[in-house]
């Protein structure tokens, strides 16, 4: 990589971390199911909105037990919470390692 | 080896701690110009080391070019490194850029029988879908690759920002109009050597 490629580079990754900046105010993960092989669209099965203020919304499935109880999916659960902490902690890291590019 | 992002974070700070030995700031009761590379200064520095290549590929960019000693070509340098150094660094960056530019996607399963896939962009944002057959132990497998792709992505930007730091530092040494741009391929070999050597260190003391 030349010296102009390595300048338009950093301005590319320049203009990402200042953009990144304004998106990073609300966190989003959905979870979705599909069956396989069938033609059916993936239907939403959990979804997670983090705000940077703190507030935070999770959607979950449940369905009625052969006790007319209410009951969330534990598995579509975990894998759904799974991914939100794993969403957390990577834009937690990246926020620093932004943090650490703009305020060095 | 899974690598620990904390002790890579640590791995990072040192690679400015040393580097702030390397070039500590001048006292302000001294000359300024104090800052300027000066080769006879650190004749102590063994050659080999991360810091001894760096101050090789300091001197070979402040070398003037009439100076510098001719092997092949009219412009190849016998040295070389700093090509080297930008041939890499430019690999890095257009990984970083890839990074930023577009979403991490992980898929588990076969082109058959799909498992789960996952599409994160670069803020978090992340959409999973799940196949319907999917067992517990596929989706765990499925987290797992997710969990280190994402780690993947987190290093190389700690690294990234390590290296526009350490850039920082290393462009203070540097004297010869124009050639601050230059601080950044340094720093990435400094810091990539760095962390290389840890590694290695690493995994002598698991053998």
């Amino acid at each position: 990589m030349a010296t102009p490629e390595i300048k338009e580079a950093l301005k590319n990754v320049a203009t990402e971390v200042a953009k990144y900046v304004k998106d990073a105010a609300v966190l989003t993960v959905k979870t979705q199911t599909v069956e396989v092989g069938a033609k059916a669209e993936p239907s939403l099965a959990a979804e997670s909105t983090i705000r940077l203020d703190g507030d935070s919304t999770t959607t979950l499935p449940v369905s009625t037990n052969d006790f007319g109880k209410s009951e969330v999916d534990s598995v579509i659960y975990d894998i759904h919470m799974q991914n939100v902490q794993a969403a957390i902690d990577y834009r937690s890291k990246i926020i620093q390692s932004v943090i650490d590019v703009l305020l060095p | 080896m899974e690598t620990d992002f904390a002790a890579f974070e640590s791995e990072m700070e040192s690679a400015l701690t040393r580097l702030d030995d390397l070039f500590p700031e001048p006292s302000s009761e001294s000359d300024e110009s104090a800052v300027s590379f000066d080769v006879a200064a650190y004749t102590q520095v063994d050659e080999t080391s991360p810091e001894g290549q760096l101050l090789a590929l300091i001197h070979e960019a402040e070398t003037p070019e009439a100076e510098k000693p001719v092997s092949f070509g009219i412009s190849e340098t016998v040295s070389g490194g700093l090509d080297k150094a930008r041939e890499e660094f430019g690999a890095f960056m257009e990984r970083i850029n890839r990074d930023v530019l577009n979403f991490a996607h992980v898929e588990s399963g076969t082109a058959d029988s799909p498992v789960a896939a996952t599409r994160i962009n670069w803020t978090g944002d992340a959409l999973t879908v799940l196949s319907a057959g999917a067992t517990p132990d596929d989706l765990r497998d499925h987290s797992e690759t997710l969990r280190h792709e994402l780690m993947s992505r987190n290093l190389r930007l700690r690294m990234f920002s390590t290296v526009t730091i350490a850039a920082g530092k290393i462009s203070l040494a540097l004297t010869t109009p124009g050639s601050a741009i230059l601080a950044l391929p340094m720093a990435y070999q400094y810091v990539s050597q760095l962390s290389k050597q840890w590694q290695a260190f690493q995994s002598l003391n698991q053998n």
